[in-house]
């Protein structure tokens, strides 16, 4: 099954002031091993990832590609294969606000199962919950154990 | 409880229909359960309602200024296109190409000033924590809610019928034309209405009940204990006030189960200009006046129309504000197709009103006396901030709405600008928000804010009922330091409230602006639908969900002994001209004698209305 993630940047002004700077990072959880995507190439972003885009950015950062439009922006679009059956897809999401100068991390995790996406965690930025918190519930959903998860995704 | 299955069907042409006569008995668990298996089927479809058509970025031409790019919709295939915002001769325009249609251009913003001043106010929402659909398709072909949304609801609208008295020629929406009745059961509205309250942090508080025309129910009173037992707090009622005009009982009833406030359509002070109720008006607002109910009149405004009396539509509600509560104008939305030579005569935006009310007032009401809706986000953050739980903000598109306030004393109206100085105030509540977010004391904060408040106000400019006593400084008071909202009703009895709200059109779409948007539908599927595609892209959205929950007309008149055509109103004009109450409400603002009754009756006819004399 191919998988999409995004980075990009963004200045805009109308309807109102934007300049953020996002990055992602995917790891794939399965059976408790994390890992990370060895074959992640880089592709054209074209009309139709629209929606993925907005999937990822949507519920975290409140940002979709008609923000990107109204403005000048760049979208590096990277693809990789997956199993589709019982993994975790983990989006570590790196975004600055150069404006407020605001930096933080947020996570996105998609289960496949069946060859099904469903979202199973999104950090909001603007409803964060506390770090603690935030740890305790991913690792519960990925089943595996917190020092696990701060040593190979670098918490 | 029932299985859902059993009463959901597809037809010959893949269209969902629920067995709505079966449904009778059928509890809020049972429509949720219906509703859930029901909503996947109707959601637009990429290929089949829409396209994506982003390739083509549409170019300028000379004498054409750069504004943004966004992105819209074809009026003929609705399909998703990339449009550019510009500027020329001092206006704003907004400019998209169809592959399939070719180009579309459109007036956006009637002036380029008001439009930059309007822009430094836009403030942001912080989106949903919950939302009711999951992220699935492009905007504005995703909406439930959906995660993008940037906003939640300030106003919650709920269709709780299709049925109308009148068959306005403009129309498609009502039973008859449409060919089935749409009237969800009270266990249904409770669904619906319970369902817009689940979004998180900020659950909806306001709710409008529409129609159809919604005093057609028999059970309207029902509708709004019910939503009052739902945890809204504010309730109105959307309609043209016709049989109210007729029944003081009903005003007495919707007051006492809780109605807050009238929502009711007032489109000119003549029967030419205003041929839907200009006649039962003046009774429905003295049967109010005995309920103590207010109202909000709503104008629809159209250049070649009624633009020219919208000074008088203001005097009007001034001349009311015993029991008139505000003008909240709409510029008209251009529903359907219509050529743009048409489109050129009736378009108007919300500049060109405020600059036509500045000139039929004497420059009293004037442009700079208006700010966009987002403008008070920083009174929102600034409460939110000090008391540290989420608060209602309205954060629409900037060119979505705009508001002011007005008082009159003697003939001289007085905006709230005139005395207040706005703009300083509100940059003063975002920074103390932020002072107040990155942990500073709100003890000081609150201290600062007594001590500065005295300096937003030039008491002596103040109308005299706010000056008395120095009651218009107690009363931001009472508000921003003791968060004691009592006053909130006594500024507003006061004041006539001076708002517009332009919805969009296929025409000028911009889904900046619906992913903004915080006046929603709840439909019968428990989606929440953005206005402007609720109603902008009917076939999608309003009209296949309603039509899937809908009785057969037949099925309808069979289940209530009623006949359709019967609800029709018939008006007697002679005697509504003839009362004492009819000359008095337009007293000083038309002179009712040099219309001859010959053109009451044509002005009715000619709106579809017919009129009787016996």
């Amino acid at each position: 099954m191919k998988e999409k993630f995004f980075s990009f940047n963004v200045v805009a002004d109308d309807p109102k002031p934007l300049n953020m700077e996002v990055s992602t990072e995917v790891f794939l959880v399965k059976n408790r091993e994390i890992s990370k995507p060895s074959d992640a190439n880089v592709v054209d972003f074209n009309p139709e990832d629209i929606i993925c885009f907005d999937d990822d950015f949507g519920g975290t950062l409140n940002i979709s590609f008609n923000d990107l439009v109204h403005g000048k922006y760049n979208i590096e679009e990277k693809e990789f294969d997956t199993e589709d059956d019982d993994v975790f897809i983990v989006k570590k999401i790196t975004y600055i606000d150069i404006r407020n100068r605001e930096k933080n991390t947020l996570f996105k995790i998609d289960k496949l199962k069946e060859g099904i996406k469903e979202t199973v965690y999104v950090d909001n930025r603007y409803f964060l919950k506390p770090w603690k918190h935030r740890v305790r519930v991913i690792t519960e959903i990925l089943d595996i154990d917190e020092q696990a998860l701060k040593d190979i995704i670098g918490l | 409880m029932l299985k859902a299955d059993l009463f959901i069907e597809l037809n010959d042409k893949n269209e969902v229909k629920v067995n709505y006569s079966k449904l009778k008995d059928a509890t809020v668990e049972d429509f949720e359960e219906i509703a859930k298996k029901v909503r996947p089927l109707l959601m637009p479809k990429i290929n089949k309602d829409y396209k994506l058509y982003l390739k083509h970025k549409p170019e300028l031409r000379e004498g054409e200024e750069f504004i943004t790019y966004t992105l819209s919709a074809c009026p003929e295939c609705n399909s998703i296109l990339r449009a550019v915002v510009f500027k020329r001769e001092n206006k704003v325009w907004i400019r998209k190409v169809c592959p399939e249609h070719g180009e579309i251009e459109e007036i956006y913003f009637g002036d380029y000033e008001l439009y930059e001043r309007f822009r430094r106010h836009q403030h942001d929402g912080k989106g949903n924590e919950w939302t009711h659909v999951p992220l699935i398709a492009p905007c504005p072909y995703n909406c439930g809610l959906c995660p993008r949304h940037k906003s939640h609801p300030a106003l919650i609208n709920i269709v709780v019928t299709n049925r109308c008295d009148l068959s306005c020629f403009y129309c498609f929406f009502f039973a008859s034309r449409a060919g089935y009745v749409y009237e969800p059961t009270l266990e249904h509205i409770r669904y619906m209405i319970r369902q817009a309250r689940r979004l998180r942090p900020q659950p909806a508080i306001a709710l409008q009940i529409t129609g159809g025309e919604p005093t057609l129910r028999d059970d309207l009173v029902e509708i709004v204990k019910l939503a009052k037992e739902e945890g809204y707090t504010h309730v109105q009622v959307n309609t043209t006030g016709i049989r109210i005009a007729y029944e003081p009982e009903l005003a007495k009833k919707l007051r006492e189960a809780g109605t807050n406030v009238l929502y009711m359509s007032f489109d000119g002070v003549s029967p030419y200009t205003n041929p839907k109720n200009h006649w039962e008006v003046p009774y429905t607002l003295d049967n109010l006046r005995k309920a103590g109910l207010g109202v909000v009149l709503v104008p629809t405004i159209i250049k070649n129309y009624n633009l020219h009396e919208v000074g008088k539509i203001i005097r009007f509600g001034l001349k009311h504000n015993d029991i008139v509560r505000g003008v909240n104008i709409q510029p008209v939305s251009i529903t359907g197709r219509m050529p743009r030579k048409q489109r050129d005569k009736e378009r108007v935006t919300i500049p060109d009103v405020i600059i036509e009310i500045e000139k039929e007032t004497g420059g009293q009401v004037s442009r700079y006396d208006w700010y966009p809706v987002p403008s008070v986000a920083p009174i929102s953050r600034f409460i939110e901030a000090i008391t540290g739980k989420p608060q209602l903000t309205l954060t629409t598109h900037f060119a979505c709405g705009a508001a002011t306030y007005v008082w009159q004393e003697d003939s001289e109206l007085i905006p709230i600008t005139r005395f207040v100085d706005v703009e300083g105030f509100l940059k003063y509540l975002d920074e103390k928000a932020e002072e107040l977010e990155k942990g500073k004391n709100k003890y000081f904060v609150l201290l600062d804010l007594l001590v500065n408040l005295r300096k937003f106000v030039d008491i002596n400019k103040a109308p005299k009922r706010l000056r008395e006593g120095n009651k218009i400084v107690k009363m931001l008071y009472k508000i921003f330091i003791r968060h004691d909202y009592s006053s909130l009703g006594e500024f507003h009895y006061n004041a006539l409230f001076l708002g517009m709200m332009h919805f969009q059109d296929l025409y000028n779409h911009d889904v900046a602006r619906v992913m903004r948007c915080d006046i929603h539908y709840v439909m019968p599927d428990g989606r929440e639908v953005p206005f402007c595609s609720f109603n902008v892209i009917p076939d999608l959205y309003r009209d296949r969900a309603q039509k899937a929950f809908s009785y057969s007309i037949k099925e309808w008149e069979a289940l209530t002994g009623k006949k359709l055509i019967k609800t029709k109103y018939k008006r007697n004009i002679k005697k509504l001209i003839s009362s004492e109450t009819y000359r008095k409400h337009y007293e000083g603002i038309i002179d009712v004698d040099s219309i001859p009754y010959e053109d009451h009756v044509m002005a009715s006819k000619k709106f579809g209305i017919p009129v009787i004399e016996e």
